[in-house]
């Protein structure tokens, strides 16, 4: 009886090693959702020393990454923000002209929330960059997480933070937490510089949406923006010419 | 490299800035006028009472003390004012300059010439790819220098967070190029930074507004040379107190090693700033360094501490000042004279009538009158001088502290809030000789006038 109670035991972490979900999976996973047209409307809410703002803006998302966002609150009103691949271009309606953002303009934050242009450049997979292991599961605002850790490839190019740490719900497959690191000269090697909380999931047409986000620099003490969609279409036919420079001027 | 321009005749550069073609017009009056008037009647015509008009125009110099010496004090007043303003904008240009120098930049500075068009973004991509190399090079070509990474950096201490710009570097050479280790920068208690060491200084202005004291550790968040997030986490050695705004308001220096490591540099630098003996001639002097390096460091450019500063716009802007001030100097001088002659002119009608009856000719007539101008000029002129140097001195020697109203407040110049003068003999004598030959020029008009008339109608003029 033992030695049958022992086969079963052994033959179960056997098979749940053979089907245990790798990080790379669950990356791939959360990225294939990722992968849609959509058009959504929102805010951004940041706060800073000098206060609290809110901008607003439509966005509009091809299905191969090309995404072009315009902010309609009085202040930005007509100032748009196109991605092409791998490039960034901006439109002043004051200037009047298309501004191709390149090397360390592409530093700057966008209209002075926590996101820098950076971190609008698509193109490449987490996995192209990072090194990912599966650092075991959490509970994170009562769901259960895998905890993933990402530590940048050797030779690696155009990565932000050198190491990263998320939590991707467990049924959902969607991110529920991140922190970000940068290198440091003390005994850790990394220090946070940034986290990240999903507050609102959202579920459309099957695909896991995270509706509103947190933003935070962790070295400050009154620094987050916040992320907040509210609304989102999905899967629906976008002129492919708003995805255009010639677009962006109108 | 700075442009070499060929400077304008000395006399119209007070009218470059309203166009050539005005500066030709004054041009071709004033040599018709030195023609037909100077040179022609006293010169060539030597048979001509030329004796007797000097005296004549000294004579009614003095015929109306009070008249000459209020048309004096014009013109006084606004040689005075133009002197000192010019010795005040260029002491604290040269000042500028000078702190500028020692604390900011070098003379000279030799960098990638892509990172000269960035330069704004503080990049780290382009560099100097064997920058101890080039240094050796350069003292055994009797130039000291000494490397440097620059770049942008946000600095972290307790809740409060500012944009600096961190300068990282090499203990070692520093000295040989810039003042920043010595007594008079480096706060009480103060340590220079040391190689090898997680130590930085920063500007004493930074320090108060953050509330970060010797000993305390702040954090610098900043990127490496690849775009990634890095933090350094230092120890403040040194509080610093330059004469350099910039750099007490936004200025932390770390050791170059330290940045090396961190920022992924590989012994790279963004800058080799240079020590170029003569500022004065920085310019041939730039040229110097640039063509020793031409062959064996391509794609490397010297850039002069006036092109760093970016300041061509802020010294047009000075020129332009003191033009519109020397052309305004010039206008109140001129109307002065040209109302004192006015008025002489009109009083002595019949007189010179008469000395026309008496076979004097229009010319010698003409000189009396410029003779009499030119002598409101050179007094006015010689008490503008005296004024105006009364007036510098005492910003020469003492200054004029504007703490009280500026503060810590920036504008440009690097300096801080006690504005010296200096002295600019050139200036003196612009403004003394072009006085006198606008006070002349300016006596034209009215004589003009009473030798238009007939030689009757001037013995019958009321």
């Amino acid at each position: 009886m033992k030695k049958l109670f022992s086969i079963i035991i052994i033959g179960l972490v056997v098979i749940q090693g053979i089907f245990a979900i790798t990080a790379d999976e669950i990356i791939k996973k959360i990225e294939e959702s990722e992968n849609l047209s959509a058009i959504a409307e929102g805010r951004f809410e940041i706060t800073d020393n000098l206060g609290t703002r809110v901008t607003t803006f439509k966005s509009y998302e091809a299905k191969n990454g090309d995404m072009m966002l315009e902010f309609t609150n009085p202040e930005e009103r007509g100032q748009k923000i196109l991605r092409l691949k791998n490039e960034i271009y901006l439109y002043f309606p004051d200037a009047v002209e298309v501004i191709h953002l390149q090397g360390d303009a592409l530093k700057d934050r966008i209209v002075g929330s926590d996101f820098s242009y950076e971190d609008l450049r698509g193109g490449e997979s987490l996995l192209d960059k990072y090194t990912a292991t599966l650092d075991g599961e959490e509970v994170v605002d009562g769901e259960q997480c895998y905890k993933i850790l990402l530590v940048e490839k050797k030779g690696a190019k155009d990565i932000i933070y050198p190491k990263q740490v998320i939590w991707v719900d467990k049924n959902l497959f969607a991110y529920r937490k991140g922190e970000f690191y940068s290198y440091s000269n003390r005994e850790s090697s990394y220090t946070i510089v940034k986290n990240m909380a999903v507050l609102e999931i959202r579920q459309i047409k099957g695909k896991n949406i995270p509706f509103h986000i947190v933003m935070k620099d962790t070295m400050k003490t009154n620094s987050s923006t916040v992320f907040q969609l509210k609304d989102m279409k999905i899967d629906i036919n976008i002129d492919p010419a708003i995805f255009s420079l010639e677009e962006l001027t109108w | 490299m700075a442009d070499k321009k060929r400077k304008p005749f000395i006399l119209f550069r007070p009218f470059i800035f309203t166009g050539k073609w005005i500066a030709g017009v004054i041009y071709f009056w004033f040599v018709t006028i030195l023609w037909e008037v100077i040179i022609r009647e006293l010169i060539l015509n030597k048979n001509h009472i030329r004796r007797f008009s000097l005296q004549l125009g000294l004579k009614n110099l003095f015929r109306y003390k009070k008249r000459t010496f209020i048309t004096c004090i014009a013109i006084a007043v606004g040689i005075a004012i133009f002197i000192w303003t010019d010795a005040f904008i260029m002491g604290f240009e040269k000042d500028s300059d000078t702190n500028f120098i020692l604390y900011e930049t070098g003379s000279a500075q030799i960098l990638d010439a892509k990172y000269v068009e960035e330069k704004d973004y503080l990049p780290l991509k382009y560099t100097i790819k064997t920058p101890d190399k080039l240094i050796s090079f350069l003292k055994q070509n009797g130039i000291p220098a000494t490397k440097r990474i620059v770049f942008g950096g946000e600095i972290f201490f307790r809740n409060g967070s500012k944009q600096a710009t961190v300068y990282a570097i090499d203990p070692a050479t520093n000295s040989d190029v810039f003042s920043l280790n010595t007594k008079k920068v480096l706060t009480e208690t103060s340590v220079f930074i040391r190689a090898g060491m997680q130590e930085t200084m920063i500007g004493e202005w930074l320090a108060d507004d953050m509330g970060i004291h010797l000993g305390d550790t702040i954090d610098i968040r900043t990127r490496t040379r690849t775009g990634a997030f890095t933090t350094l986490t230092l120890n403040v050695t040194a509080i610093i107190n330059t004469e350099n705004p910039v750099i007490n308001k936004a200025g932390i220096f770390v050791p170059y090693d330290v940045a090396d490591e961190k920022l992924m540099m590989q012994g790279e630098a963004t800058d080799v700033p240079v020590n170029l003996a003569d500022w004065k001639k920085i310019e041939k002097e730039t040229a110097r360094v640039s063509s020793l390096i031409a062959n064996d460091y391509p794609g490397l450019v010297v850039q002069s501490y006036i092109d760093l500063f970016g300041g061509g716009t802020i010294m047009e802007s000075k020129r332009y000042v003191i033009n519109v001030m020397l052309v305004l100097v010039f206008v109140i001088a001129a109307v002065g004279i040209t109302n004192t002659m006015l008025m002489a002119v009109f009083e002595r009608i019949k007189e010179i009538g008469m000395m026309r009856a008496m076979g004097m000719m229009d010319p010698g007539i003409r000189v009396t009158f410029l003779f009499e101008a030119g002598g409101i000029g050179v007094i006015g002129a010689l008490i503008g001088l005296i004024l105006g140097s009364l007036l510098n001195s005492y910003t020469y020697f003492i200054g004029i502290d504007f703490t009280g109203l500026m503060g810590r407040m920036e504008f440009g110049y690097r300096m801080l809030n006690i504005f010296r003068s200096t002295w600019n003999p050139q200036t003196m004598i612009i403004a003394f000789s072009v006085s006198i030959l606008f006070a002349m020029i300016a006596s034209f008009i009215p004589s003009s006038k009473a030798l238009g008339m007939e030689v009757t109608d001037c013995l019958r003029y009321q």
